[in-house]
C-alpha cells in the first residue's frame, strides 16, 4: 500500500513516522520488517544508536533519494572515483565534522549503502593532497608519536636501494 | 536519553576507516595517513584492499611501496611503461615477487613488452585475476599471439581490455566457453569483431574505440 508509514525510534526517545519503502533504503530495518514481520501500524522500530537530530537527516536523505536505483551490490568493482557526489548530496554534507561522522556511523548501523558511500567518499575528498600535518589539523588529531618514532617511519619511507 | 558522544575521525572503527581508504590513492594512505597517529598506523598495517597505480610514481616512490606494502594486500596493480615512466614495469618486477601478489584481481599493464608480459603470464595462471588490461608496446620481436591466447584462457577473468595491434585479435585462440563478459577493444575490424561475439557466450559489453572494414563493403541493393 502506497504510503503505508512505519514509526522510528530515536535514542532520545523520539518517534519520527517514515514511509515504509523510504524506511527500507535501510537493509537493517527492511530485514527487521521481512525477517520479523513487524509491519504492523503500532509497531515502533527502536533505533538506540541514532539520536533524533541525526535520525531527521538520515530520513531526510533517504526521502530524497527514495527512488534511485538500488546500489550495485558487488564491492570489488566500486569506483575509486570522489568526484562524483551530486550537488544535493553535497549540500546535505555541508555539516560540521561531528554530525558527518555521526551520518557516518548511522549510515553503517542502519546498513544505507548510498549514504555510507557518499559520507565516506567525502571525507576521502578532506584528505586528499594533505600533508600529515594538514590531516592533523583537519581532523583536530593529536600527534601522538614520539620523535624518535616518527624518524623510524620516515626512515622506512625514505630507504630505498636503487637498483 | 541521549547518550553523549563525541565522533571524530580518529574514533571511527576500524572497517570504515578502511571503507575511506578505499577511496584513496595508494600515496596518500602510505605517505600522509601513516604519519597522523599511532591508531591510523596501526589501522593501515591491517589494510587490505590496495589499488596501486604506479602510473604517477617516481622510481624512488614504487621502492618504498615494495617496502611497506604487503604484496598479499594489494588487490589492483596499475604498471605502465610510458614516457613518463621509462622501464617501470621492469623495475616493479626486481622489486616485487609477482608470486606473492595472491590477492590480485586487477591487473592494468601500459605499453608492455612481450618479455615482461611473460613473467605476470606464468603468475597470472595461479591468482584469480578477474580484469586485464594491456596495452603492447609498438615494437616487439615475438609475436605475443600465443601468450595473450594464454593470459585470456584463465576462467576467473571476466574483464579483459586490449590496445593493440589488432591482427594479433585476429590469431587469438578463444577459450571454449569463454567466460569474460566485458571486452574493450582499441582497435579492429568487423569481421574480428564477429569472431568476438562467435566465441563469447557471456558477453554483456563490448566497447570498440575505433572499427574499420576490412574488405571493400558491398550492399546489397
Amino acid at each position: 500500500m502506497a504510503g503505508h508509514k512505519i514509526k522510528l525510534q530515536s535514542s532520545d526517545g523520539d518517534t519520527f513516522d517514515v514511509e515504509v519503502e523510504i524506511a527500507k533504503q535501510s537493509a537493517t530495518i527492511k530485514t527487521m520488517l521481512e525477517d520479523l514481520g513487524m509491519d504492523e501500524e503500532e509497531d515502533v522500530i527502536p533505533l538506540p544508536n541514532v539520536n533524533s537530530a541525526i535520525l531527521k537527516k538520515v530520513i531526510q536523505w533517504a526521502t530524497h533519494h527514495k527512488d534511485d536505483p538500488p546500489p550495485p551490490e558487488d564491492d570489488e568493482n566500486r569506483e575509486k572515483n570522489t568526484n562524483d557526489i551530486s550537488s544535493w548530496d553535497q549540500d546535505f554534507l555541508k555539516v560540521d565534522q561531528g554530525t558527518l561522522f555521526e551520518l557516518i556511523l548511522a549510515a553503517n548501523y542502519l546498513d544505507i549503502k548510498g549514504l555510507l558511500d557518499v559520507t565516506c567518499k567525502t571525507v576521502a575528498n578532506m584528505i586528499k593532497g594533505k600533508t600529515p600535518e594538514e590531516i592533523r589539523r583537519t581532523f583536530n588529531i593529536k600527534n601522538d608519536f614520539t620523535p624518535q618514532e616518527e624518524e623510524q617511519i620516515k626512515k622506512e619511507n625514505e630507504w630505498c636501494e636503487e637498483k | 536519553m541521549t547518550v553523549l558522544r563525541k565522533s571524530s575521525f580518529e574514533t571511527l572503527p576500524v572497517e570504515i576507516v578502511h571503507r575511506i581508504f578505499d577511496y584513496l590513492p595508494t600515496e596518500t594512505i602510505v605517505s600522509s595517513i601513516r604519519y597522523v597517529c599511532k591508531r591510523f598506523y596501526s589501522i593501515i598495517s591491517g589494510y587490505n584492499n590496495y589499488e596501486v597505480d604506479f602510473r604517477y610514481m617516481s622510481r624512488s616512490d614504487l621502492c618504498s611501496m615494495a617496502r611497506i606494502i604487503d604484496p598479499k594486500n594489494i588487490i589492483s596493480v596499475t604498471l605502465s611503461d610510458e614516457i613518463q615512466t621509462p622501464g617501470q614495469i621492469r623495475l616493479f618486477l626486481t622489486h616485487f615477487q609477482i608470486d606473492q601478489f595472491i590477492r590480485l584481481r586487477s591487473l592494468t599493464l601500459v605499453k608492455v613488452n612481450c618479455k615482461d608480459i611473460d613473467q605476470f603470464q606464468k603468475h597470472i595462471i595461479k591468482c584469480q585475476l578477474t580484469t586485464l588490461s594491456i596495452t603492447l608496446c609498438d615494437y616487439y620481436k615475438n609475436d605475443p599471439t600465443a601468450l595473450i591466447s594464454s593470459l585470456i584462457s584463465h576462467s576467473n577473468l571476466r574483464k579483459f581490455e586490449y590496445i593493440g595491434n589488432y591482427k594479433i585479435l585476429r590469431g587469438i585462440q578463444w577459450p571454449i566457453q569463454c567466460r569474460l563478459i566485458h571486452v574493450i577493444i582499441g582497435h579492429c575490424s568487423f569481421n574480428i569483431l564477429y569472431s568476438i561475439i562467435f566465441h563469447l557466450p557471456y558477453l554483456q559489453t563490448l566497447v570498440v574505440k575505433d572499427i574499420f572494414s576490412s574488405v571493400s563493403v558491398v550492399t546489397a541493393d
